[in-house]
């Protein structure tokens, strides 16, 4: 499958006085088609910068950016221009042209495609059918409330069927109820016609909707070991994370790579960030047993470290089909994690029984 | 609804207010330009009545003369030679004079046009002009006043209406009213009186019989006037210019126009409209892409090409030049006939000069346009999220 995207050390800089600052080093990112993608960092960490980049909106000139496989390192404005016709660009206020209609804003997506006003005419109605706001085509951006805004806004996006949209803080300036409904809205159109979406936000309630979280501090993409955690364990708060600072790390496994071996002394806390983790049973002279399929999201190794000096009682290893990824964290930090945080403890036990009653697996879940 | 999304008309049309001041300042530009034009080709027009209203296909004066006011007289002889030409039927001379008029009421004298003719000619088509004018004009000493000169000459044609003699002096010389005509004043002349040739020659008591200012050639009824021209021009002296009516016309106008300060006063009056317009045209236009940047900034986001957006400022400029020119147009109207009316200047519309005036809206619009759109380039897409 051909990347949408292919970022490869790219390095930004801003002019500022006489010389320059970089804002963003050797940023790596691939993104695919279909995919979600959120982009979160602190403010002013350089995510809008990276998205205009990838937007066609910006030229730069280290590094390499591909889009629907065209240079863009030392573009011209031309071709640029050409490229941002096949994206969709989501803004967090909205951008509407005011002095159109609801229909109007969404057909001017449409102007450089080569269609029928009719057909023009029936997409957009269409689309704002498929949002809600079928019976909205004739009003002024005024009349609508925030959301519905939005929800335009997301049609001038999609209507033209671009392969890559772009979202900056798409849910900044609604409430969080009508943001998540927003962010919704933006991954199931865009999976339907197999869309890639990049989502920048520091909205942690809609980190789930994506398939993949990176996170940019100073300038550099990381792993999302901050956001991942929430999403493994929702219960956890801010204030923990602070103390996890530097405490924990990603590991990259190869397919079928060992991650636990049954029967070591359980020390590492693990929450799975890509892949397919499986759980095996190894039974002398036979085929390892497979006990469970552990996906993006979920943990595993927490009952050896809830029970001082205990052995794993399985084994834990990657699918033979795709590499893994894992955030580790040892004894000590789990353990202060689970002790300050009663929340935590509980969403710990709460999977923990989720396990043991689960019908089929129940009586041989190990105690991993 | 259309695929294209009318994008000048709507960005324009939502400021109601903006678009009212734009409408109100492009109107008050073309009003300012219609009246200075109006105003110049009225005087220009004014300046040329007399000639329009003179009965004559040829017309005779000395090379030196450069306007009615400033006639160089040349002999009679050569109007009599013009009988000799085939198509001539019957000719006339005319004499042209400065002379000072003394107001009957008020005592103090002001200068006036004197055209003397011979009665039994008829030449002039002056309204109010009658039979009997011209029959008192044979007494001694009777003169004819224009009743539109200036009111500094007096309340002549009021005390003539009134049956009152109304008795007066030109350079000295005691002379009666005894009829009125209606010319008007002209920037060479506050006013005109129409004496005979006998008593323009005994006002003027200097100038000496023989010696013509214009003379005025009839051709037999039918004759074209080109060949007679033609004719005049190879077989008589070249010592006088022969001009048909036109040509007389046009020498007069083309004398005020580029010999004078009059048309650059004018014309200056006209550019001063066009430059106020502008100015307005293009604060409208900047202030209307200032404060949609952010749109038209999302507009190049979305790939729409700097050349599209420039077409989209141009096209408002070309929308206001038409709604701003017509309401101009219609209250300009109304002002010629409220002029006519009140100064008896021949201020009318012409399509000419609505066209001039039209043309000159579209270019004004659309100087304000090219530079108002330098504004475009701030809109920077990458700005935008
Ligand atoms: N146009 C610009 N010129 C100079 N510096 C900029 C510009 N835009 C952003 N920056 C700086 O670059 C850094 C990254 O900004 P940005 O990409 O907007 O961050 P974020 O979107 O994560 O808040 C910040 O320090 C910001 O001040
Ligand atoms: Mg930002």
């Amino acid at each position: 499958m051909d990347a949408i995207a292919i970022v490869e050390k790219l390095n930004y800089y801003y002019p500022e006085g006489k010389g320059e600052r970089q804002v963003l080093f050797d940023i790596n990112l691939s993104i695919f088609p279909g995919e979600v993608i959120i982009l979160t960092g602190e403010s002013g960490s350089g995510k809008t910068t990276l998205l205009t980049l990838i937007g066609c909106l910006r030229s730069m000139r280290e590094g390499s950016l591909k889009i629907f496989g065209e240079e863009l390192l030392n573009a011209s404005e031309k071709k640029r221009m050409t490229l941002r016709r096949r994206i969709g660009y989501i803004f967090q206020h909205f951008n509407l042209f005011e002095f159109m209609t609801v229909g109007q804003n969404v057909q001017s997506s449409l102007v450089h495609e080569k269609m029928l006003p009719a057909q023009a005419r029936q997409q957009t109605q269409d689309l704002l059918t498929a949002v809600g706001l079928g019976d909205r085509l004739n009003s002024y951006p005024r009349e609508l409330s925030g959301g519905q805004k939005q929800r335009v806004a997301i049609s001038r996006a999609l209507v033209h069927e671009p392969k890559l949209i772009l979202a900056d803080e798409p849910t900044a300036a609604l409430d969080s109820e009508t943001g998540r409904d927003v962010v919704n809205l933006i991954r199931n159109l865009a999976k339907d016609k197999g869309s890639a979406v990049l989502i920048v936000t520091h909205d942690r309630r809609i980190l789930d909707i994506a398939d993949r979280i990176v996170r940019i501090e100073d300038g550099k993409l990381i792993t999302a070991y901050r956001e991942e955690m929430t999403l493994a364990l929702p219960t956890i708060e801010d204030q923990y994370f602070k103390q996890l600072e530097g405490k924990y790390q990603t590991k990259d496994f190869d397919p079928g790579e060992i991650v636990i071996d049954e029967g070591d002394d359980a020390d590492t806390f693990y929450v799975i960030v890509e892949g397919i983790f499986e759980a095996v049973k190894i039974v002398p002279d036979s085929p390892p047993k497979l006990l469970r399929q552990m996906h993006k999201n979920e943990y595993f190794g927490e009952i050896g470290l809830l029970t001082p000096g205990s052995k794993r009682t399985a084994t834990v290893r990657v699918s033979e089909d795709a590499p893994g990824k894992a955030i580790a964290i040892d004894r000590e930090t789990f353990a202060s994690l689970v002790k300050d945080s009663e929340l935590t403890y509980a969403a710990v036990s709460h999977q923990l029984r989720k396990r043991l009653t689960d019908p089929e697996m129940g009586e041989n879940d190990p105690n991993v | 609804m259309f695929k294209k999304v009318p994008l000048a008309w709507l960005q324009l049309t939502r400021e109601k207010s903006r678009l009212l001041i734009a409408l109100a300042g492009i109107s008050f530009a073309d009003i300012l330009m219609f009246m200075q034009l109006g105003f110049r080709d009225s005087l220009f027009d004014a300046s040329v009545l007399m000639h329009q209203q003179m009965e004559g296909d040829i017309f005779l004066v000395s090379p030196q003369s450069t306007a009615l006011i400033a006639m160089k007289s040349f002999p009679e002889r050569r109007l009599f030679q013009s009988l000799a030409v085939e198509g001539v039927e019957s000719i006339a001379p005319v004499y042209i004079g400065l002379g000072l008029w003394r107001n009957p009421d008020e005592r103090n004298t002001r200068s006036i046009l004197v055209i003397g003719t011979d009665p039994v000619d008829r030449i002039f088509d002056f309204p109010g002009l009658e039979e009997e004018d011209y029959d008192r004009l044979k007494l001694e000493d009777t003169v004819l006043f224009d009743r539109n000169s200036r009111p500094e000459f007096g309340p002549v044609a009021e005390w003539f209406d009134a049956g009152r003699d109304v008795e007066t002096e030109i350079d000295g010389r005691r002379i009666e009213v005894g009829g009125t005509f209606e010319l008007g004043a002209t920037f060479g002349a506050d006013g005109n009186l129409i004496v005979s040739e006998l008593n323009f020659l005994r006002i003027f008591a200097g100038r000496d019989r023989g010696l013509i200012d214009i003379g005025v050639v009839q051709l037999e009824p039918g004759t074209a006037v080109e060949p007679v021209l033609a004719a005049m021009r190879e077989n008589l002296p070249d010592d006088v210019w022969y001009f048909s009516k036109e040509e007389f016309v046009n020498w007069e106008k083309n004398y005020w126009q580029s010999s004078t300060a009059i048309g650059f006063i004018f014309a200056l009056g006209a550019g001063m409209g066009f430059v106020v317009g502008i100015v307005i045209v293009y604060q409208i236009l900047y202030t209307d892409v200032a404060d949609h940047l952010p749109e038209y900034a999302t507009l190049k986001a979305m790939g729409y090409t700097d050349r599209y957006l420039l077409g989209v400022v141009f096209q408002e400029a070309i929308i206001l030049a038409f709604v701003g020119y017509l309401p101009g147009l219609g209250i300009c109207m109304v002002l010629y006939n409220m002029t006519a009316a009140a100064t008896s200047l021949p201020v009318f519309m012409t399509v000419g000069r609505a066209t001039t005036v039209f043309i000159l809206t579209v270019v004004m619009c659309f100087v304000s346009g090219a530079v108002a759109v330098r504004k475009l380039s701030a809109a920077d897409p990458a700005d935008i999220f």
